[in-house]
């Protein structure tokens, strides 16, 4: 055994650049390993901790004022499984005046001091004063939206006119769903401001948090508030796991190509690890041949092949581990941010461990064959001749470069690229695995451009919208067919529907010719909003209820149960971008045979080309006042953009290990053609036409991993798109080839190619002839 | 046509450095045989790897073919060991890849001036010359020791060289392959051809016209006209005598 550890070590001195290439490798594999693993656990910590900071309520209760009492909101209170409680807070709905925005806020009323449950987070600014009479504090995402900072003056619409107040503070509520938010942005004001804005304690909305002692039974203690109140006095909820997901729902995406690229690299650390070793056989074809004749057994061969790699696996496996773990804070930092909290990602020594243990299995599985090959070299041949020859069989790709009328020199280097098939292959498919993320980085950034160029894409169809609030419908439609660049508009209103199963949805209600505005429908055709009956679903409602064209939508709209369940034909599936896709489309008519007093109070407009929004906001002022308001649609997919960096970094992280592979292989090539190299020398080869020989085997490669990578990258795209597309209720991509998005990838692995052959080509062009002759 | 005036070279291994030529200075006419003799470590592989531009002396001055090979760069020697020098060594040093054609018409083909169609009728005669010609097709490993020499020898050939340098060329043949080797030299001197040829072997050595001794990095003989028995009693000689100098 100590024999066997000698060699090891003696290897691993001797060969320090491939020992160092090699543990590089795995380093960075398990770095980007540990990183992942790391990231996929504790993914949710930043909002967790924010919400154990601030002992967020992990139900939040909307009430029906008409039929709830203080008696039913203190039995809730005392239900079982509730800890503890907000008390019962109270709101009202009101328009604020941000800068030119009106916008829709619900006003809260808080103590002088925080509540025990639920507290808000200040982020900038301060918490509310006891003497603060027309000071504010404000959700930190509208303030962000808005560009309001503490200090800033907003007027809010109340019974007596618009009242200024000041904002104090910048907030965040740990349970305010910034996704499917049931309540508009709040704005908090103590109890005497409160009151002073609106008096009328009969306009209050109700509503509580609640804390539980046990955080997932959110469901149970629903079911029981709802038993013992009357019906419909819940109006809704929030639960404080769709607010964790919506704020994972980025991070998420971005874990997913973490995981994807992890195993990558961890691909690409096999095939360079697989190459190194049967290149330490093939440089130490004499030696294998020496050590069988004093007496190792083929087995103890292997097993010093296996021993080599597995330290180095254990020292880049540990390393990688320590990396990982240093970056693991990036990918979530955001996250991290927008809580307004830091970042300890856990340190999990099981995880830790898996990884250790993954990276070893790989180590070990790339060592089988090689080591195996060590095993079975032939100790006669190994002792005289030295080296094993390599492949013999007439190269095609030398052929071509001849046909092609190329120099010799490059026919030569074309000839050698595959001069070890089997390294040849295996830096191949490194080398195309960087292409292949190459091609998907590129082509989702280029679908990201498209999106962004152009909404509709992904399902944003108006340019702006419009509220209504004491104008009537007609008032404002002609209002609004008047305004200066409106082209097309939809009324709308919206409503809310269960199925039978329980499932609860949004219904869009609309009213106007939607031919008109740039719907993408997946499947069918747009309903017809003249007739009654006619339903188009988004792609999220499909997958969820799980229905298609021409089936049949019964639902329950905004709590009619007594009256029979609506039906709607489905007769078009379309890309929506909100609530992951789960919305239908049904005519105003359609929802007005069930809720005869539904009627529009949003207006969908779409504007010509080039249209001053300001002009128009100032029309609409000058001719409704404050009974219309407009807003731009906000056409920014963040959750798409924020991949840009990340697939761009493990992009380049792929790439450098291609680069390494390119590197190893171009070394080892050369370590065992120095003795051809020396012949094309000696017969009057020039050091120039040295290093474009030895470039041209690496530039094949590249090329060769383009053509491989490119297509793969391409597929991988659109597998991968249309199964986001579907989980996130975008639809199906529409993927147009972006030919600098498959050019630049080959570009770069032929790039990498010729970098990785640089320095041994530099180093072959050197080779000292004589010294190579007397090797001989 | 060569000139090798005061050559010193020097090479460093291990702690102490090993001199492998001292002060040696030669001269070679065109159409000249010239067998460099000596025992292992003389010098006389070092020698003819000045001659062929495939290093540079320390110091002293070589001149081949009018060229100055001591104070050329590595482009500059590549370039005219392509224009003006051929190669032969012990182990043959052919690509294994390539076929016996395309390793004969590979120097022909790095030095670019010359057409296709006439490599490719140059490297047919030489086959036919050398006796190859129904190998054309094959590799290397394909091939006996002796026809691997001949192709090696096609090869130095091609682009028709001033010098044949011969370092060591029977030392990897058996004994009837050695012989119509060194005969296939004589002949091309016949033509012409002038040939460097480094050897241990006086039998050899006795094929060339002019045999040249070194010891310890020095010229220590230069004769001509001598056969092998008398190359074998002349080495015994300078053994001997070197030694009772030490």
């Amino acid at each position: 055994m100590s024999a066997i550890l000698c060699k090891i070590k003696a290897d691993l001195l001797n060969r320090r650049l491939a020992t160092f290439l090699v543990t590089l490798t795995i380093l960075a594999s398990s770095a980007l390993l540990t990183l992942t693993a790391t990231t996929l656990n504790t993914m949710s910590a930043s909002f967790e901790r924010s919400f154990e900071d601030l002992n967020g309520a992990h139900l939040w209760l909307y009430f029906d004022r008409a039929v709830t009492s203080r008696t039913d909101v203190t039995r809730i209170q005392e239900l079982p499984g509730v800890a503890a409680s907000t008390g019962l807070q109270f709101s009202q709905i009101a328009r604020a005046e941000l800068g030119e925005d009106q916008v829709l806020i619900s006003l809260r009323q808080v103590d002088a001091q925080q509540t025990a449950v639920n507290a808000l987070r200040i982020t900038a600014g301060r918490y509310l004063a006891p003497d603060d009479a027309h000071g504010v504090l404000m959700d930190k995402r509208l303030a962000e939206q808005f560009h309001v900072n503490p200090g800033d003056t907003i007027r809010i619409s109340t019974e007596s006119g618009d009242k200024p107040l000041q904002v104090v503070g910048l907030a965040l509520n740990p349970t305010w769903d910034i996704y499917r938010a049931v309540q508009p942005p709040y704005l908090y004001a103590l109890d005497k401001t409160f009151q002073s804005l609106f008096p009328d304690r009969l306009m209050w909305d109700w509503s509580i948090g609640l804390r539980l002692a046990e955080p997932n039974a959110v469901k149970q203690t629903l079911a029981a508030a709802q038993s013992i109140t009357r019906s419909k006095a819940i109006q809704d909820h929030t639960d404080w796991r769709d607010v964790r997901e919506a704020y994972l729902f980025n991070t998420q995406l971005n874990t997913l190509f973490l995981t994807a690229f992890g195993l990558f690299a961890l691909a690409a650390a096999a095939l360079i690890m697989t190459n190194s070793i049967s290149g330490a056989v093939l440089a130490q074809f004499r030696d294998i041949g020496v050590l069988k004749a004093v007496g190792f057994t083929g087995g103890q061969v292997a097993l010093v092949y296996l021993g080599q790699n597995l330290a180095m696996g254990a020292i880049g496996g540990v390393l990688g581990i320590a990396i990982g773990l240093a970056l693991a804070p990036l990918p979530l930092t955001s996250l991290a941010r927008s809580l307004n909290t830091t970042l300890r990602p856990a340190f999990d020594p099981v995880l830790m461990l898996g990884v250790l243990v993954g990276v070893l299995v790989v180590v070990v599985v790339a060592t089988i064959w090689p080591a195996q090959r060590g095993a079975r070299v032939n100790m006669i041949q190994a002792i005289t001749t030295g080296y094993e020859l390599p492949g013999v069989k007439p190269s095609r790709l030398a052929w071509l470069a001849r046909t092609a009328r190329l120099p010799i020199h490059v026919v030569i280097g074309a000839k050698d690229a595959f001069a070890r098939r089997g390294r040849a292959t295996l830096t191949l498919l490194s080398l195309s695995l960087g292409v292949v993320a190459l091609v998907f980085s590129f082509e989702l950034n280029a679908v990201i451009n498209t999106f962004l160029h152009e909404p509709s894409l992904a399902g944003v169809v108006y340019d702006v919208w419009v509220s209504r609030e004491t104008m009537s419908d007609d008032t404002a439609r002609r209002t609004l067919e008047r305004a200066p660049g409106v082209t097309a508009m939809i009324a709308h209103v919206m409503a809310k529907a269960e199925t039978p199963e329980g499932k609860t949805f949004r219904v869009r209600a609309e009213e106007g010719d939607l031919a008109q505005f740039p719907f993408k429908l997946e499947d069918g055709r747009l309903i017809n909003t003249d007739a009654e009956g006619e339903a188009m679903i988004g792609v999220g409602l499909q997958s969820w209820l799980g229905l298609n064209v021409g089936d049949t939508l019964r639902v329950t709209v905004n709590g009619y149960a007594k009256r029979a369940p609506a039906e709607w034909r489905i007769v078009g599936v379309y890309r929506e971008p909100a609530d992951n896709g789960q919305v239908a489309i049904v005519s105003l008519r359609s929802l007005r045979a069930i809720d005869r007093a539904a009627e529009p109070d949003t207006y969908f407009l779409r504007l010509a080309p080039g249209t001053n929004v300001d002009a128009l906001r100032a029309y609409l002022k000058s001719r409704a006042g404050q009974s219309l308001s407009l807003a731009v649609v906000n056409t920014r997919i963040s959750s798409l953009e924020q991949f840009r960096l990340t697939m761009l970094a493990l992009s380049i992280a792929l790439s450098a290990i291609a680069l390494i592979s390119v590197f190893n292989s171009a070394v080892l090539n050369m370590r065992e053609q120095m003795s051809e190299v020396g012949t094309y020398k000696t017969l009057g080869m020039t050091p120039a036409q040295v290093i474009e020989m030895v470039l041209t085997s690496g530039a094949t490669l590249g090329v060769l991993a383009g053509v491989v990578g490119v297509p793969l990258g391409v597929v991988l795209v659109q597998v991968s798109l249309t199964a986001l597309g579907k989980s996130y209720g975008f639809g199906s991509f529409d993927l147009r080839p972006d030919w600098a998005a498959l050019v630049l990838p080959a570009l770069v692995a032929v790039g990498v190619g010729l970098l990785g052959s640089a320095v041994p080509a530099r180093w072959a062009a050197r080779l000292n002839v004589v010294e190579v002759l007397q090797y001989e | 046509m060569i000139e090798v005036h005061d050559v010193h070279k020097t090479y460093a291994t291990g702690d102490e450095p090993f001199v492998a030529l001292r002060g040696v200075s030669l001269s070679i006419q065109p159409g000249e045989f010239v067998a460099i003799m000596g025992p292992s470590g003389s010098g006389k592989s070092t020698l003819l790897h000045l001659l062929g531009g495939l290093d540079r002396p320390a110091s002293g001055q070589v001149r081949v073919a009018g060229q100055p090979l001591h104070a050329m760069n590595e482009t500059q020697l590549a370039l005219f060991r392509r224009a003006h020098v051929g190669f032969v060594f012990q182990f043959f040093n052919l690509i294994a890849n390539l076929t016996v054609r395309d390793n004969i018409e590979l120097p022909a083909l790095l030095n670019g001036r010359t057409r296709g169609s006439e490599i490719s009728r140059r490297a047919d005669a030489l086959m036919e010359t050398l006796s190859i010609a129904t190998q054309a097709a094959k590799l290397p490993a394909q091939l006996s020791g002796g026809q691997r020499q001949r192709v090696a020898i096609a090869r130095a050939l091609v682009n028709r060289p001033d010098i044949l340098l011969a370092d060591e060329p029977t030392g990897n043949l058996d004994s009837a392959s050695g012989v119509q080797v060194l005969r296939l030299f004589k002949e091309l001197n016949a033509q012409g051809q002038t040939i460097v040829l480094v050897t241990h072997d006086p039998a050899a050595a006795a094929h060339a016209a002019r045999i040249v001794f070194l010891h310890d990095g020095q010229l220590v003989g230069d004769e001509t006209g001598l056969d092998a028995a008398a190359i074998a009693h002349r080495i015994s000689q300078t053994a001997s005598h070197l030694t009772f100098d030490v």
